[in-house]
């Protein structure tokens, strides 16, 4: 065509330009993934949240790729998208489909709401889609994954997702990681996930899924982990062919409705090293084939209905570190061979009928962590090498018939944490150096022999309860008492202690709650008593203490409970407690109080019998009451009237003087 | 009796929030697995240990609370009951009877779940900095004797719930920024020795009959809309009260 004049050929450039950069702008992807994302930004923020700061607009077509989280290719094409740990608060927008060079996609723990759009089904290329730790809702699309045919990593962990499981999943034939666990998903677990050869990972557990656990999931013959547990509600239950999963590592099936027996089969799996089957209604005996389990570490089959004894082949299981039987209908000995086991750290087998006694080397392999055997019917002696590693934090054996000592070794014990061994037939003395443990904290020996006195030196400053009731200790109180500076409770009824009140013991600014009650404890109750206010317990009841009830008790503020009961107090009730008003109960029955019962505030709504066994002691009104007269009375409980020395000679004198002739 | 979610330590970390989680949306939804419950019982006889629900409370109570001085510390949910907790006190059966945290520099707010506690005699939160309202749930605490809620920052009306309360002996309120009416339920509380609602926003009249004979007029001072004790027989009561 012939070319005409210069304005026409100025138009025909301008024309050009325009086509050239329209098809720019066309062909030009690079530059619409800057628009994608920053669409996508402004879709993930939600309002008042902040974030991907530096994502901001730039005329450059490969500015986008310097954005943070964000991994180009050479054609600025974006192939992965890594968005976590931030605020964000927002909702991914359809635009994400415009990605589809996208490889990587994680957005995790990123606040992130709304549903997972559809448009998702263009990112053919992804490999790893990992939305963990987010919001979303809805159901799962499964129509997104019929491209993605490279998906490795589908990973939808703690979410909101309802609906069914998508069957789309089994046509991702590079699939090795599948995680819906922790949604909402209903339905039962589809036949067709059994197609998913290449998985390595597959987690469903913490939905509300139901129906049985299909069988052909033991074709999945990749299959490493499997977690089903936690508030899905199977029914049947665990399927034999999941013996078939030779790969497996990592079993949990915890807390999911499980009833039956557990097959024999699962002891096919040579490289299982965690086995989780707790909380269920498991029923008929331990397999002893499951001494096939030789890489094991975890076994936790606690909270079900177990029976029979624990298989003697079981000593296979050379692995082992953790032994969780609680709660089920066992019983038998303990074997030996568990005190051989090189790396056994957790054994607890509380709530059965074990019978027998505890393995003598138990502890000796010196990795003893925790030991809890409580409420069986074991008896014999504590081993004495339990704390032989110094890893021992957890020694209880509450409710059983355990007889002798506690082992002195305990003394040395520098990790013990607690010691429960209530109900016990324990004797002897308490080894005095568990009062010197730095990491100790609770002790609770109730309920058994213990005889002999309380050392004179303590220095655990983590010691926050003392419970000894219920034995036969004697001796006086330790004063070093004061140096268990955590101590919140103690508790030392019905025990033989003798001596006087120390005072000390008020230094404790936390104490909480004493009972002494049932001792043979005199002595007066020292006033700084009134400056341990974190008291709300007091229990001073039958022993044999003097004096009067310090003035500054109404400081006590939180009291709630004072029994001084049965002692041979004296001396008016202080007004001052009419005040106290969290106080409930206030029992000072059989003692020698005298003068008028307050009649006002807190003592409005005291029982009458909280007085008893007082003769001097005169209701609030009315009566004469011959306290207020003769203040000093106190013969009516066998005590014979205190004269001091002057009052002695003013009547020898008195009584010459009248005599004299 | 100890119990360690050890398996779920064990297994993959980030069991423990999706389990959070779960806790919360179970414990909104009051509706626990009842069937895991009842199995529970029927089988074993023995106090379940699916969960102890006293403990889990007891739990959601800590996790809306802020506690700057730690004094909620040894609240440990993976323990099978909460009976060596400090401050909480169970009787012999491992039911708890008392929470006392009074003065115990606590904010937040209570929770619906406190409704559970059926043996609780005693729940002392006094002098804290606790806001919200009272939830209606506590008027199901049949065993309690002692509620006080006094000296916090309480807001909202005082439940009519609180009249199914047959054991209540000390329901102390005072000094919050409660509002509405004196609930007339209460009437009905025969054991009630002491209400004091002093210090408050409440309006309406005071009640007169069954325990109010008894409770001195100045238990209720302070509460500027408060018209006065009700005139039985006259006038309709608290027309412009809510």
């Amino acid at each position: 065509m012939r070319i005409g004049t210069k304005r026409e050929m100025g138009g025909f450039y301008i024309y050009l330009n325009l086509l050239l950069y329209i098809s720019l702008i066309l062909s030009s992807a690079s530059s619409n993934d800057l628009q994608v994302l920053l669409k996508l930004k402004s879709s993930l923020i939600r309002p008042k949240a902040s974030g991907l700061e530096d994502w901001e607009f730039s005329s450059s077509p490969s500015a986008h790729c310097q954005f943070s989280g964000v991994i180009c290719d050479e054609d600025f094409r974006v192939v992965a998208l890594n968005v976590s740990f931030a605020p964000l608060f927002g909702a991914i927008s359809p635009e994400i489909g415009l990605l589809n060079k996208l490889a990587n996609l994680t957005i995790v723990s990123v606040n992130l709401t709304g549903r997972i759009p559809t448009e998702m089904w263009n990112l053919t290329s992804l490999k790893i889609f990992n939305i963990s730790n987010n919001a979303f809702s809805g159901s799962f699309p499964g129509e997104i994954l019929t491209g993605m045919a490279q998906l490795e990593i589908l990973d939808a962990y703690n979410n909101n997702l309802t609906g069914l499981l998508p069957t789309e999943v089994a046509n991702l034939k590079n699939l090795k990681h599948l995680s819906f666990g922790g949604n909402y998903f209903t339905g039962e677990i589809p036949e067709k996930y059994s197609d998913i050869q290449s998985l390595e990972y597959l987690g469903l557990n913490a939905n509300g899924l139901t129906g049985k656990i299909p069988g052909f999931l033991g074709r999945l013959k990749n299959l490493k982990r499997l977690f089903l547990g936690y508030f899905n509600a199977f029914h049947g239950g665990i399927p034999p062919e999941l013996g078939s999963l030779t790969q497996l590592e990592i079993l949990d099936m915890a807390s999911c409705n499980l009833t039956g027996e557990i097959p024999e089969s699962l002891g096919n799996l040579k490289y299982l090293q965690q086995l989780f089957l707790q909380q269920n209604y498991l029923t008929g005996r331990i397999p002893s084939q499951l001494s096939g389990l030789v890489s094991l570490k975890t076994l936790d089959l606690s909270i079900n209905e177990l029976t029979g004894e624990i298989p003697e082949r079981f000593s296979a299981l050379q692995n082992i570190t953790l032994i969780n039987l609680f709660l089920n209908k066992l019983h038998g000995s303990i074997p030996s061979y568990v005190s051989d086991f090189p790396h056994l750290e957790v054994l607890q087998l509380w709530r059965n009928s074990f019978t027998g006694g505890l393995p003598e080397n138990l502890g000796r392999n010196g990795k003893l962590c925790r030991l809890d055997v409580s409420s069986n019917h074991l008896t014999g002696l504590i081993p004495l090498d339990l704390c032989k590693g110094g890893a021992l934090e957890d020694l209880i054996l509450m409710g059983n018939f355990f007889f002798g000592p506690l082992p002195e070794e305990l003394g040395n014990c520098k990790s013990l944490f607690k010691i429960r061994v209530t109900k016990n037939q324990l004797n002897g003395t308490i080894p005095p150096e568990i009062f010197n443990l730095p990491s100790l904290s609770l002790v609770e020996l109730d309920s058994n022999f213990f005889s002999g006195e309380l050392p004179p030196e303590m220095s655990a400053a983590s010691i926050d309860q003392l419970k000894f009731s219920n034995n036969r200790i004697s001796g006086e109180i330790p004063r070093a008492i004061r140096n268990l500076r955590s101590l919140q409770v103690l508790e030392l009824e019905r025990n033989k202690l003798s001596g006087e009140f120390p005072v000390e013991i008020f230094d404790i600014k936390v104490l909480s709650k004493i009972n002494i009650s049932d001792n043979n404890i005199t002595g007066e109750i020292p006033p700084s008593i009134s400056r341990c206010t974190s008291l709300t317990s007091i229990d001073f009841s039958k022993n044999s203490l003097s004096g009067e009830i310090p003035k500054g008790i109404h400081k006590l503020e939180s009291l709630s409970n004072l029994n001084l009961s049965r002692n041979q107090l004296r001396g008016e009730i202080p007004a001052e407690m009419e005040n106290m008003t969290s106080l409930s109960t206030l029992d000072i029955s059989y003692n020698n109080f005298t003068g008028r019962i307050p009649n006002a505030g807190q003592f409005l709504f005291f029982d009458d019998s909280w007085f008893n066994g007082n003769p001097n002691l005169c209701p609030p009104s009315g009566v004469h009451c011959p306290a207020l007269v003769n203040q000093s009375s106190g013969s009516s409980h066998g005590h014979a009237p205190t004269f001091t020395a002057s009052k002695l000679m003013v009547t020898i004198i008195t009584s010459i003087m009248l005599n004299g002739n | 009796m100890d119990r360690l979610f050890h398996g779920m330590s064990l297994s993959a970390a980030h069991f423990v929030p999706i389990l959070a989680k779960e806790l919360l949306r179970q414990a909104s939804s009051m509706a626990a697995p009842i069937w895991a419950w009842a199995f529970c019982l029927a089988i074993t006889s023995l106090p379940c240990v699916l969960g102890n629900s006293e403990g889990d409370a007891l739990y959601t109570l800590r996790r809306s609370l802020t506690d700057p001085d730690n004094v909620l510390q040894s609240w440990d949910p993976t323990l099978v009951n909460p009976c060596t907790w400090f401050h909480i006190t169970c009787n012999q059966d491992n039911r708890v009877t008392r929470v006392d945290l009074g003065n115990s520099n606590l904010s937040g707010h209570l929770v619906p779940e406190l409704g559970k506690l059926q043996h609780l005699q005693y729940l002392e939160l006094y002098k804290n900095n606790i806001q919200g309202t009272i939830p209606t749930e506590l008027g199901n605490l049949k065993s309690l004797i002692s509620l006080d809620l006094y000296n916090n920052n309480i807001s909202g009306t005082v439940p009519p719930s609180l009249g199914k309360l047959k054991s209540l002996v000390f329901l102390r309120l005072n000094d919050n920024r409660l509002t509405g009416p004196i609930p007339r339920e209460l009437v009905g509380v025969s054991s009630l020795k002491v209400v004091d609602v002093s210090n408050n926003d409440l309006c309406g009249t005071i009640p007169t009959s069954g325990p109010f004979e008894h409770i001195p007029l100045n238990n209720f001072e302070k509460n500027p809309r408060l018209e006065g004790p009700e005139l039985l027989g006259l006038a309709s009561y608290d027309t412009n009260c809510s």
